[in-house]
């Protein structure tokens, strides 16, 4: 059942529905231009650019205060921004209150009404709309059919479990087919497991409804799952923006490097730039090495090399790579794969995350030496700072 | 010495209520003795109550006292939701501001608020009567409301108002559709209260009710003046009555609605929804 298929009845729906999400004109759904949004001289939200196209998974990502739950709370309305511009499909909607926009929110507690049932609940915002009955009631049903809560109509909040209720506020959101959903960390308050189902019924969800999702979160492994981009949010402002592949492998800064979880950075130094985008560079405790980076890196410059942990093996040092000695200071088995952590003399301990079977055929033990290595071409090197 | 414990203080227990329910047990019994001279029991009658609220001014006073509960309750609990909704937009020193006037109106005497009413109303040559014990019962009634209202409003969630806002209700459907609903409980509970506060009222009722006009504590008070007769005991009994009929209607209607609405004993606890 698609989204354009349910929007036969009155005039002003079908438009509604046609808008949601399924314009493909290339134009970006949202246009967030020099956003900003002050806390008396705090800047909570100092200077945003971000376009996000129609149909796009997009996550806003960041550390708790980076921003990000502001700049969705001004997509929706909740906030009025000091500064700046919303477009929604190339119309301003910044001065719009928050029940005359097409954009809807998931809320990081739900905030589902517990004086309504389920149906109630969900059947909200169509009321609002003037929605008659007999449609109203065939909406409702099937996105409880979409979400897998047919049947609990007419339970109270209280009475669901949490993952339901949360099913429920994106149902609540969804049945209104509205242009854009903004989804404020709203796995936030459940467990692992039921987070790692619900991440893939979210990302299902999307694709069958195609609309555009902004998803806050400050897990950053959730949004790389999720995301066909993400922005990386630091201090108000956006500080890279990209794939979460991009992100991963190319942090364009040292905060980035950290955030998205590449726990092994080196100090070093450019010595001189190589062609394809890479650069010679001395690295402390590695020595001289010829490894990729960020644009314009001049020799001299200080830089972090990111090396990360499922890059570094016990394989046995050749050309092109980088290799160390090491002491095997801890293994932490993670199912999967086995943590490492080696403490080197000459410079700060470092990761490697190695296959079981890897470290059961080399006999790693802990406070044995060792010596691993990486490939160059594995590093990534950023100016520090 | 465990078993011991117990025991003494359910003694205790059982004489503090016996002390504080005998006389309500006295006026009942009584209300049906026939004999009048409330000596000793001689047999069951519901004479008195014919007798009492077969009188004009008993019934006249009865339906004052009705009038003054109904609109001074609907009047505090205008004021009180308004007061709390307002008070959660407030900067904290306004709020100070508004938990004094409110506490003030409860700790200050109540004699000194209806004699001040008093002299008001004779300055501005309001007439005394129903309408002047009406404002005289909504200074302490809209009080322990608005203390009502505000605990309740402190536990609920902007959040569900944003989400209604979020799904496109405008404000008053935002109001009409969430903040009533989950404010109903402690209104009905504050309605419950102020009723038989106002039932109860003799002070206000006294100075403001003039000459033409008597609630039914009122009447009672001048009617022991003279002697207590059964009629006495009879309107006594229902008093109590119409105060215990207002407790047990929002029993009922809580009971009824158990999910969402809360209980009347449990609203305090239920946060964070």
């Amino acid at each position: 059942m698609t989204l354009e298929q349910q929007t036969e009845t009155s005039p002003t729906d079908r438009a509604e529905g046609a808008r949601g999400g399924s314009r493909s004109s290339g134009e970006p759904a949202l246009r967030l231009v020099g956003l900003r949004r002050q806390y008396g001289s705090l800047a909570a939200v100092d200077g945003v650019d971000l376009e996000i196209g129609a149909g796009e998974f997009f996550s806003l990502i960041g550390p708790s205060g980076c921003g990000k739950t502001t700049t969705l709370r001004m997509l929706a309305g909740l906030v009025e921004p000091t500064a700046g511009r919303i477009e929604l499909y190339g119309r301003e909607i910044s001065g719009l209150r928050p029940h005359r926009r097409p954009i809807n929110t998931v809320f990081q507690h739900y905030a589902l009404f517990p004086h309504l049932t389920v149906f109630e609940n969900v059947a909200f915002g169509l009321r609002e709309r003037k929605i008659d009955r007999r449609e109203m009631s065939e909406r409702v049903s099937e996105m409880l059919e979409l979400v897998g809560l047919t049947g609990r109509e007419s339970a109270k909040p209280a009475q669901l479990s949490g993952g339901q209720q949360q099913r429920v506020a994106l149902a609540r959101s969804l049945v209104l087919r509205p242009e854009v959903l903004l989804l404020d960390e709203p796995l936030g308050a459940l467990d692992l497991k039921l987070r790692k189902q619900l991440q893939l019924q979210l990302k299902r969800v999307q694709r069958e409804v195609g609309i555009t999702f902004v998803y806050v979160t400050h897990d950053q492994e959730e949004a790389f799952f999720m995301s066909d981009r993400v922005a990386i949010m630091h201090d108000g402002h956006v500080e890279q923006l990209g794939t979460p592949r991009q992100v991963y492998e190319h942090p364009r800064t040292d905060f980035v490097a950290d955030f998205v979880g590449a726990s092994n950075r080196l100090r070093g130094s450019i010595v001189a730039t190589a062609p394809d985008g890479c650069y010679e560079a001395e690295i402390e405790g590695v020595g001289r090495v010829r490894a990729p980076g960020v644009e314009d890196l001049a020799p001299g410059t200080r830089v972090i090399a990111v090396v990360r942990p499922e890059a570094i093996s016990l394989e046995p040092t050749a050309d092109e790579r980088a290799a160390v000695r090491a002491i095997v200071m801890d293994l932490a088995y993670l199912g999967d794969h086995v943590s490492c952590v080696l403490e080197r003399a000459d410079g700060p301990a470092l990761t490697m995350s190695i296959g079981g079977s890897e470290l059961a055929s080399q006999g790693l033990e802990v406070g044995e030496p060792c010596e691993v290595s990486w490939p160059c071409s594995s590093m990534w090197l950023l100016a520090e700072g | 010495m465990s078993g011991r414990l117990p025991r003494v203080s359910t003694v205790m227990t059982g004489i503090v209520l016996l002390c504080l329910y005998a006389p309500l047990a006295v006026v009942i019994v009584y209300s049906v003795d026939k004999e009048p001279a409330l000596i000793h029991w001689t047999g069951f009658t519901t004479r008195w109550y014919h007798k009492a609220f077969g009188e004009a001014t008993v019934r006249e006073d009865l339906l004052n006292s009705l009038e003054v509960a109904a609109f001074s309750t609907a009047i505090s609990l205008l004021l009180a939701v308004t007061a709390g909704l307002w008070a959660r937009r407030a900067s904290s020193r306004a709020r100070r501001v508004l938990d004094a006037l409110t506490y003030s109106r409860i700790v200050l005497p109540e004699v000194v608020f209806a004699l001040g009413l008093f002299v008001l109303f004779h300055e501005l040559h309001i007439g005394y009567g129903i309408g002047a014990i009406i404002i005289g019962h909504v200074v302490f009634n809209s009080a322990y409301a608005t203390i009502i209202i505000q605990a309740r409003l402190a536990t609920l969630s902007e959040t569900l108002e944003e989400a209604a806002a979020d799904l496109g209700a405008n404000r008053w459907r935002v109001f009409r559709r969430v903040t009533l609903p989950l404010l109903a409980p402690a209104m009905l509970v504050a309605a419950v209260l102020t009723i038989s506060f106002s039932f109860d009222d003799v002070i206000t009722s006294t100075f403001l009710g003039g000459t033409n006009a008597q609630t039914l504590p009122v009447l009672l008070l001048g009617m022991i003046r003279l002697h207590v007769t059964p009629e006495v005991n009879a309107i006594g009994v229902g008093l109590m009555l119409i105060t215990l009929t207002s407790f047990a209607l929002a029993g009922i209607v809580t009971v009824l609605r158990p999910t969402g609405a809360g209980s009347l004993l449990a609203l305090g606890s239920r946060a964070a929804e």
